[in-house]
């Protein structure tokens, strides 16, 4: 609950500084949230389930997004930073749905 | 619980993901945790072995307030705050991000879209501006030929620049002559068009491909033309000057800068009769008349009473000297 409130308030801090994000920030940030995001629905589900734990989230959100920055970065030295970066968002998106499921599970029981 | 039977290492790979998608740890901490606490009234589900089994539902996880135990504690209540200031900076990111993507790719397009605008408006201006010089230009020697006039020398001088503008292709040029069209042979010449078995002839190696006019032929006309005694000529509406090129550029003939397509037309300023009668009795006239009856190329000769050729946009010659004095 308190959680949701702080997302909220960071998206309209974002919204009212009405930030342009410094360009070299350009090819990670997407790819950082959508990292992030996976760590917090791996973090609501795990609190559905009453095993969260608020170390354990805060250090996978942190690893979670210096690695996808880690793997875009070496990705675009490498010269296939779009192709790491769509891999990136498969291995998530297909965290984030298994959570999502899992958490409708818990909620819907359905 | 990982099927190691799983024969392909894609599907493998993608059945951890899913099967693993809590984290492992958050089950291991709450194990850990429980064991320190107080191991007498544990949740069973949080120790039990099968707790790492995600998709499983337990029937007893149903209460909503997971997180309000540790936050009593001085420890947890810094690290709850640490949630929180993780979810503050993720909303700020996300804004980050969402900005960037709803004001900076339709900035990219709008730059598109200007930097179009521009190069159709500089067009025009060019377009504009070419026709204010051929305006001048004229309006220059009109009154050039006013002030010569005005002299015996002066009338002389313009005859003499009348004619050297014409050969240069200054100016345009009516009068009688012939029209010269050459067209590529139909879509399917060979079969219809050549009572001479074209098929089976040896091919030659100036035939036309496949019935195509190419730019040696427009040249050699053009040749023809001149050679004939023609005082203009104009292929495609292209006056042709003495730095005029007819090249080939991939499938197309290219007339100075000015792609064409068949049919050209070469028109030729000039006595019709001498004209008509030097091109087809030249030798280029009478190769092409062969590749017309053998290939089914197009190839007419017609005389005109009024044709126009029109001025070349002549580029001023950086050395010129005055050949006889």
């Amino acid at each position: 609950m308190i959680g949701a409130l702080a997302l909220a308030v960071g998206l309209a801090v974002g919204v009212v500084l009405n930030p342009t994000a410094p360009s070299w920030l350009d090819p990670y940030l997407p790819i950082a949230v959508v990292a992030a995001l996976d760590a917090v629905f791996g973090g609501l589900r795990a609190a559905l389930e009453k095993v969260f734990d608020d170390k354990v989230f805060v250090v996978s959100f942190i690893s979670n997004v210096l690695v996808a920055a880690l793997v875009v970065f070496i990705g675009d030295k490498l010269g296939v930073g779009g192709q790491l970066s769509t891999a990136v968002v498969v291995v998530f998106g297909i965290r984030i749905f298994a959570n999502a499921a899992a958490i409708r599970r818990q909620v819907f029981k359905a | 619980m990982r099927r190691v039977s799983t024969p392909s290492l894609a599907l493998s790979v993608l059945d951890d993901l899913a099967r693993d998608a809590l984290d492992p740890a958050y089950t291991a901490a709450a194990a850990r945790r429980a064991a320190l606490t107080d191991p007498g009234t544990v949740d069973p589900d949080a120790t039990e072995p099968d707790a790492t089994e995600p998709d499983a539902t337990e029937p007893d996880a149903t209460e909503p307030d997971a997180v309000e135990p540790d936050a009593t504690e001085p420890g947890g209540r810094r690290r709850a705050w640490a949630v929180w200031l993780v979810l503050g900076v993720l909303g700020v990111a996300m804004a980050f991000a969402v900005h960037r993507q709803s004001v900076q790719a339709p900035a990219v397009e709008r730059a598109r879209t200007a930097l179009i605008a521009d190069v159709r408006s500089r067009t025009a201006a060019d377009r504009a501006l070419a026709a204010r010089i051929d305006g001048l230009r004229a309006e220059t020697a009109r009154q050039r030929a006013v002030a010569l006039g005005r002299s015996r020398s002066g009338a002389a001088l313009n005859a003499r620049i009348a004619g050297l503008e014409t050969a240069a292709g200054d100016t345009a040029v009516h009068g009688a002559g012939v029209t010269l069209r050459l067209a590529d042979a139909p879509a399917d010449p060979p079969a219809g068009a050549g009572p001479a078995g074209a098929g089976s002839a040896p091919a030659d190696i100036l035939a036309p491909v496949a019935g195509r006019i190419l730019d040696r032929d427009v040249a050699d006309a053009a040749n023809a033309l001149w050679a004939a005694g023609a005082r203009a000529v104009s292929v495609g509406g292209v006056r042709l000057t003495a730095t005029t090129a007819i090249r080939t550029a991939g499938d197309t003939i290219l007339v100075g800068f000015t792609p064409l397509q068949s049919p050209y037309d070469l028109v030729a300023v000039g006595d019709p009769g001498r004209l008509a009668a030097g091109v087809t009795g030249s030798a280029a006239g009478r190769r092409l008349a062969g590749y017309h009856t053998t290939f089914g190329i197009g190839f007419s000769v017609a005389r005109g009473p009024a044709l126009t050729v029109p001025a070349a946009t002549v580029t001023m010659p950086r050395l010129a000297r005055e050949s006889a004095r």
